[in-house]
């Protein structure tokens, strides 16, 4: 089953999660089985309250599953992990701490010594190119910047897994292409394995090496293709029949769920 | 025919009735009836108030056609500050505050009499390891600031050659709270007046350092660190003279009872103070009471009383607890001593 | 307008309204219209200030009563910043000191000499001790309400990133809070104040609550109104250096 050389690096097993609210129960997930592998960069896309947010909540530990598990490196995920290192949207820096200090910050949970941290985290400032914007703080930086301070402070704390919860959203079109940009750069030096959210299947087309598109709620995987477009991707390869063939088969796909999912809101 | 014969006896009863209305008004218009029937008096269960008291229960007050309602207050400051601000027409006070009120300038009261002597219910009392007052150099001595104990301790301390601010740590406690510092050893000395003085003197390790006999101005003038002064609110007094003097006379007619039946009064008196019969009558043993008759002689002519507390007032000055001293004379109302 | 010049013109604004209320005051008493037992001139009351500053006692009382006031209040914050971050995360424990807490809350500080004269004595820590249980309760709460309004993400991002439970509270609520905690000891430290008449009703001989309750006594209005001027000023001091301070403190929010 596990290919020679990689292996499964987190999965889910059957997973189902249910909310009780107000207005009764929500299932969110249903027997959801997902397996990601080491050093894919796999994009998930769906409609909104597809739970794509949920099943990336539940990767991290920040909750459990109702019904069967989380598995990273084998074993069951059981509660919160810094192995799985999750980027947010709202980009959650510490306002009251700078660039500099909030990214050395899962190091000094670490208890790792002063002087270490320092140079780790000067290198992944680094590699996001905001080298001399170490003692600025959050509120000084654009949003493209913070999220660059995002993506450094989960790196440096060197994660099995890497999450991000549509994390270009709030950004502007240039910012976005730039972070994309860069994003896939550090994923090609470092090959670290990524489960990435995103409304935009032009973003999915152009980060992932693979990409799953998610149903309506309760959420299932609707369609699992793997994205076999050459690197880099650029304006040709994004005005190639390829791109268009791939962009067609998920579009449908996603239209169909959107439909669906519009019609369990109206019901 | 019913109706015109109720409708007369009405007649009848409503023209009595106005006659006597009218001969009731003129009676009293043209008579030494008191003006206004109901006075308040402010008081505490302090000695000083047993008079008041003794004329309210056993209607002697009453029998001059005057409502007395007494009303409680634990302070004298306090006291004073209600009777010129209108709350009170009478009061007894400590009369250290009643100078203090003078030295501020307040014209709305005046004084007329002074009920009581007390030499031996008011005292310092201390550890028995201090045998001196000049033992209680170094120490702690605790007194009710702006009281007669107050100043029986600055007295004391002056006679010896202490200064309270250097010498020694002089605190400001209120009586009840003295027995647990005693006990307590946080304080070595402390001035009260009865019932709490006799309180402390009966507890154990504790002695009578001195009492007010040792006050200065006792030595000289018979006259205690706080004697009891009566006061009037004085527009009160201006508008009512009948009134007041219903007032002086059912109040020393009360002294003259408490001089003559002590016992009798003690009946009434123990709903005031809340002590046993026994303890009362001890109380009342102690105290001596000054008459109407003896009035005139202490506040007017020569007035050795008013005198005292001019003496009294520039002792007050001199150890700064008021800014100057006032001419007392000024508020003897000498038209109201009996 | 620059707005520089309509800052200006306020203060001045300001600044004439009081002259105003004080020349109308001043002006009251000299006619007569008011006696002076009941509210005494403007004049009368700096003149006992400048008695009082000349014999050394109005600025004895003032520093005993400050001294009083900042340790009372002092050791409280420092129980209640981390008791109260502590009761903040954990909504277990939270419930368990409920009602203690709610019971502590609405006493005023004057309904605790008794029982601290009782197990203090009347030494100077039972007037620390007043301040105390009149600032605590209040500030306890103040702090609670200021953890619980941290941004989960951020809790959850530095759980995300390794920290315990214990690191959270010291590394994100503690500084996450401190804006809003700061913001309300300012108003702790104007309550811890109003303990200082309660504090000071026993075995003192010095402080401004001392002051206030002797002139009392001795009918000197002016004293009494000294007391509250010098309380207000005082306390106004006391803002405006802590406001200075407060800026070293928080160099995120400039």
């Amino acid at each position: 089953m596990d290919a020679i050389g990689k292996h499964n690096k987190i999965s889910a097993l059957g997973v189902t999660k249910t909310f009780s609210g107000k207005r009764g129960e929500v299932i969110a997930l249903k027997d959801l089985s997902l397996d990601v592998q080491e050093g894919e960069f796999l994009v998930i896309v769906g409609a909104s309250g597809c739970g794509k947010t949920t099943l990336l909540n539940l990767m991290a530990g920040f909750d459990t599953p109702t019904d069967g598990q989380i598995l990273l490196d084998g074993k069951p995920v059981t509660g919160i992990t810094p192995e799985c290192g999750m980027i947010f949207q709202q980009y959650a820096l510490f306002p009251w701490k700078t660039v500099q200090d909030n990214v050395e910050f899962g190091l000094k949970m670490k208890r790792m010594p002063k002087a270490e941290r320092k140079e780790r985290a000067a290198k992944y400032i680094d590699i996001v190119s905001l080298k001399g914007f170490e003692k600025s703080y959050p509120h000084h930086l654009s949003g493209g910047m913070k999220q660059r301070v995002s993506i450094a402070r989960s790196l440096a704390n060197d994660p099995a897994v890497l999450l991000l919860d549509e994390p270009f959203a709030a950004l502007d079109a240039m910012t976005r292409q730039v972070l994309q940009e860069q994003l896939v750069r550090i994923y090609e030096k470092h090959r670290k394995t990524i489960v990435f959210i995103t409304h935009s299947i032009d973003e999915a087309l152009l980060l992932s090496s693979r990409i799953v598109v998610m149903t309506a709620r309760p959420g299932r995987i609707a369609q699992d293709i793997v994205n076999d477009l050459p690197h880099p991707r650029n304006a040709d390869v994004q005005l190639s029949d390829r791109y268009i063939e791939l962009k067609r088969t998920i579009w449908n796909s996603v239209q169909t769920e959107v439909l669906k999912s519009m019609e369990v809101e109206t019901s | 025919m019913k109706r015109k014969q109720s409708a007369r006896t009405g007649y009848l009863v409503g023209l009595l009735a106005a006659v006597f209305i009218i001969a009731g008004a003129v009676n009293a218009v043209g008579s030494d009836a008191p003006e206004k029937v109901t006075v308040v008096y402010g008081g505490s269960s302090w000695l000083g108030h047993y008079p008041a008291w003794v004329g309210i229960e056993k209607g002697l007050f009453q029998k001059r056609g005057l409502g007395v309602l007494f009303q409680n207050f634990y302070a004298s400051s306090g006291r004073m500050g209600s009777l010129v601000a209108g709350d009170l027409d009478f009061a007894s006070t400590g009369c250290i505050s009643g100078i203090a009120l003078m030295a501020s300038g307040n014209k709305g009261f005046m004084a007329f009499g002074t009920p009581d002597s007390y030499a031996t219910v008011e005292g310092l009392i201390a550890k028995e390891s201090i045998k001196d007052i000049k033992d209680l150099k170094g120490k702690k001595v605790a007194a009710p600031f702006a009281s007669s104990a107050h100043v029986l301790v600055l007295d004391l301390l002056e006679q010896n050659g202490l200064d309270p601010e250097k010498d020694l740590t002089l605190l400001n406690l209120r009586v009840n709270e003295m027995p647990a510092a005693m006990s307590s050893g946080e304080i070595d000395a402390c001035a009260a007046w009865t019932p709490h003085f006799n309180k402390l003197l009966n507890a154990p390790g504790n002695h009578l350092l001195a009492d007010d006999t040792q006050f200065s101005l006792y030595k000289k003038y018979r006259l205690g660190p706080g004697p009891d002064l009566l006061v009037v609110r004085k527009e009160f007094a201006k508008k009512y003279p009948n009134t007041c003097k219903a007032f002086v006379e059912s109040y020393f007619e009360a002294v003259d009872l408490l001089i003559q039946k002590p016992e009798e009064c003690a009946d009434v008196l123990v709903k005031l103070t809340n002590l046993s019969k026994e303890d009362q009558m001890s109380v009342l043993k102690d105290i001596q009471w000054i008459r109407g008759s003896e009035q005139k002689a202490l506040m007017v002519q020569p007035g050795k009383f008013v005198e005292g507390m001019q003496r009294l007032a520039e002792f007050l000055v001199k150890h700064k607890q008021i800014d100057q001293a006032p001419n007392v004379k000024d508020w003897i109302a000498e038209e109201m001593v009996p | 307008m620059k707005k520089e010049d309509k800052g200006v013109s306020y203060l001045v604004v300001s600044v004439l309204s009081l002259l105003i209320f004080l020349f109308l005051w001043e002006s009251l008493c000299r006619m007569g219209f008011i006696e002076p037992l009941f509210l005494p001139a403007p004049t009368k009351i700096l003149a006992r200030a400048v008695k009082m500053i000349e014999n050394g006692q109005l600025i004895q009382h003032t520093l005993a009563s400050t001294r009083r006031v900042m340790v009372g209040f002092m050791v409280s914050s420092l129980v209640a910043i981390p008791f109260g971050i502590f009761l903040g995360s954990s909504r277990f424990f939270m419930a368990v000191f409920d009602p203690l807490i709610s019971l502590l809350r609405p006493l005023p500080s004057m309904s605790w000499i008794p029982l601290s004269l009782l197990w203090l004595g009347i030494s100077e820590t039972q007037k620390y001790s007043i301040v105390f249980m009149g600032s605590f309760a209040p500030s306890l709460l103040y702090i609670i309400e200021a953890t619980k309004s941290i941004d989960p993400l951020l809790i959850r991002a530095a759980r995300n990133l390794g920290a315990s439970k214990l690191d959270v509270m010291r590394e994100v609520i503690l500084p996450g809070a401190l804006p809003q905690i700061i913001a309300g000891l300012k108003v702790m430290l104007g309550i811890a104040w109003t303990c200082i008449i309660s504090a000071e009703l026993v075995a003192a001989r010095e402080g401004l609550g001392f002051m206030i309750m002797n002139g009392k006594e001795y009918f000197q209005t002016d004293t009494v109104l000294l007391g509250m001027v010098m309380i207000s000023i005082t306390v106004m001091v006391i803002d405006i250096v802590f406001r200075k301070f407060e800026r070293s403190l928080l160099p995120w929010t400039r």
